[in-house]
């Protein structure tokens, strides 16, 4: 009887050592491996009605052409969606392939004049209608995940140019507000000059929800860059104020000095500034050890 | 979002510790409003006859945001990275974590709410992206990685945790691969505090397209005048500090 109360006993303090160690296999495994991974959320709050009036369930085909139409710009010439971009493949770190997750990848063609500051407009249209699909995808009766976007760019010559698109870790029906254009531009325009900005064009598409775009020009273009986002958020009210947010700075000249493009409902942030005010600078060619390493 | 490297420096060798590990250090210096670095790089010509195609290592988010505190301006980064491109260095890829001061962010749209994130930066042809991958917790320890694995080693991929990101970039060998804190407004950002551990459990790699080649050493990558301190080398664990 003794034993076996003394036995119960041993087993009862082991099994009790070995929850409390697997707890803190547990807990170190939960430090040293991946952390459950907390969506970023730009908007206030968020709400099935920002895709509510839509049809979300027709087909994908005529919902990516109504995105793109709904949308009101004119550079996206292509969007659709279907597997990775053509070399794309799910692989380790070692390049082994690994299994694919379910889900699809939205690709848009947009034209752009050039590569780098002066594609941003086009590309950015293609981020806002990327995001608004990635939404109603996600909202259809059978939800399709969105697991990447690839943008290409098109040249006026006819040559492509792989852009790249990104899908951050982001709240899906972030609710942005739904001010009409007239009611976005009002509230832009009033906020210009406390940015330092005299606007010289604004417009603004609706992917879902508002998304103003300016041109506009600054007398300190150094001060500008120095200062850029608070700039940004003085010019749209905030920050992530509207579900996406052109901007487009220019000397009195006309020359570039700051592009921004950021998409709020995918998280997709550009951001080009000109050279000389740019705080970073080439490297210079330099030698070294070879055998380092 | 800077990083390149502003470099006019010479660097000189110095016998690093009782390992033996021959270290070159090289200062980096730029404008006033320049960003600054603490960590460790490698560049062309490197590691006998391997190219630069991919790095990683372990970096641990310190336990308290005292630890990692951009001030008041700017934003803190650390991170694995790789270049290229020539001399523009106008190609780039890193993913790490980033926490960015109130009002501040990193491209426009990553850490804009004074949060601790993890990130997947590309640059090319002069435009930064930048891309929110998920808050990150402090006291935890993740692998980046960014490398090149393409059959045609065209592209360059980020990896956090072993997972693949959907983000890409077009670049063939890199000129340098960097493991590195990154303050982006140093000057204007008052006192700022940051202590990050590369290097545990899983050290720091390179990758030469056939296998991941375990760091020997290093240049150390310290911008002049920044107050960062690198405390430890490859092959081992090592911090990167301010002040």
């Amino acid at each position: 009887m003794v034993s076996s109360r003394l036995l119960n006993s041993v087993s009862l303090v082991c099994a009790s050592i070995g929850l409390v160690i697997a707890m803190a296999l547990l807990a170190q495994g939960a430090a040293g491996a991946a952390s459950p991974v907390h969506v970023i959320q730009y908007s206030e709050t968020t709400s099935p009605s920002v895709t509510a009036q839509l049809d979300v369930n027709q087909s994908v085909d005529a919902l990516s052409k109504e995105t793109v139409v709904r949308s009101g710009g004119d550079s996206v010439t292509q969007l659709s969606v279907g597997g990775p971009p053509a070399g794309w493949e799910y692989t380790d770190e070692e390049g082994n392939p690994v299994t694919a997750p379910s889900g699809s990848w939205i690709h848009a063609t947009v034209s752009i004049p050039a590569v780098g500051a002066r594609s941003m407009r086009a590309i950015w249209e293609a981020d806002i209608v990327i995001a608004a699909l990635r939404e109603q995808l996600e909202a259809r009766s059978t939800r399709i995940p969105v697991l990447g976007a690839q943008i290409v760019g098109k040249l006026p010559d006819g040559i492509e140019i792989p852009i790249g698109g990104g899908i951050g870790d982001v709240q899906l029906a972030q609710d942005f507000g739904d001010a009409s254009a007239t009611e976005a531009e009002a509230a832009v325009r009033r906020n210009a000059a406390g940015a330092g900005l005299q606007i010289t064009s604004l417009e603004t598409l609706r992917p879902l929800q508002p998304a103003p775009a300016v041109v506009a020009y600054t007398d300190d273009p150094v001060a500008f860059v120095k200062e850029a986002d608070g700039r940004i958020n003085e010019l749209f009210g905030g920050t992530a104020a509207y579900e996406a947010e052109y901007l487009e700075v220019r000397d009195r000249a006309g020359s570039l000095v700051f592009v921004q493009a950021s998409t709020f409902r995918t998280g997709v942030g550009r951001r080009w500034i000109r050279p000389d005010l740019d705080p970073r600078s080439p490297v210079e060619s330099r030698g070294g050890d070879p055998a380092t390493g | 979002m800077r990083f390149l490297l502003t470099q006019r420096t010479s660097h000189r060798r110095r016998v690093a510790s009782a390992l033996g590990i021959v270290l070159c250090s090289f200062a980096i210096t730029g404008t006033a409003a320049a960003h600054t670095f603490g960590g460790y790089e490698l560049h062309k010509p490197c590691c006998g006859t391997d190219g630069l195609y991919g790095t990683r290592s372990s970096i641990t988010v310190p336990s308290s945001l005292s630890l990692f505190s951009p001030g008041s301006a700017g934003c803190v980064m650390a991170r694995s990275e790789a270049q290229g491109g020539g001399i523009a260095q106008s190609s780039v890829i890193q993913t790490g974590f980033v926490l960015c001061a109130s009002g501040y962010t990193l491209d426009g749209t990553c850490s804009t709410a004074n949060n601790l994130i993890n990130y997947v930066e590309i640059a090319q042809a002069g435009v930064v992206t930048c891309v929110p991958k998920g808050s990150v917790g402090l006291g935890t320890t993740h692998r980046y990685t960014v490398n090149n694995t393409s059959p045609s080693a065209t592209t360059w991929r980020a990896y956090i945790d072993g997972v693949v990101d959907s983000s890409s970039l077009s670049m063939g060998v890199a000129d340098y691969i960097l493991e590195s804190t990154e303050h982006t407004t140093p000057g204007e950002s008052g006192s700022y505090s940051v202590n990050v551990t590369w290097g545990s459990p899983n050290a720091w790699d390179r990758w030469n397209r056939i296998s991941w080649v375990t760091v020997q050493s290093a240049f150390v990558l310290v911008t002049t005048g920044s107050g960062w301190t690198v405390t430890g080398s490859p092959p081992g664990a090592w911090s990167v500090s301010h002040p």
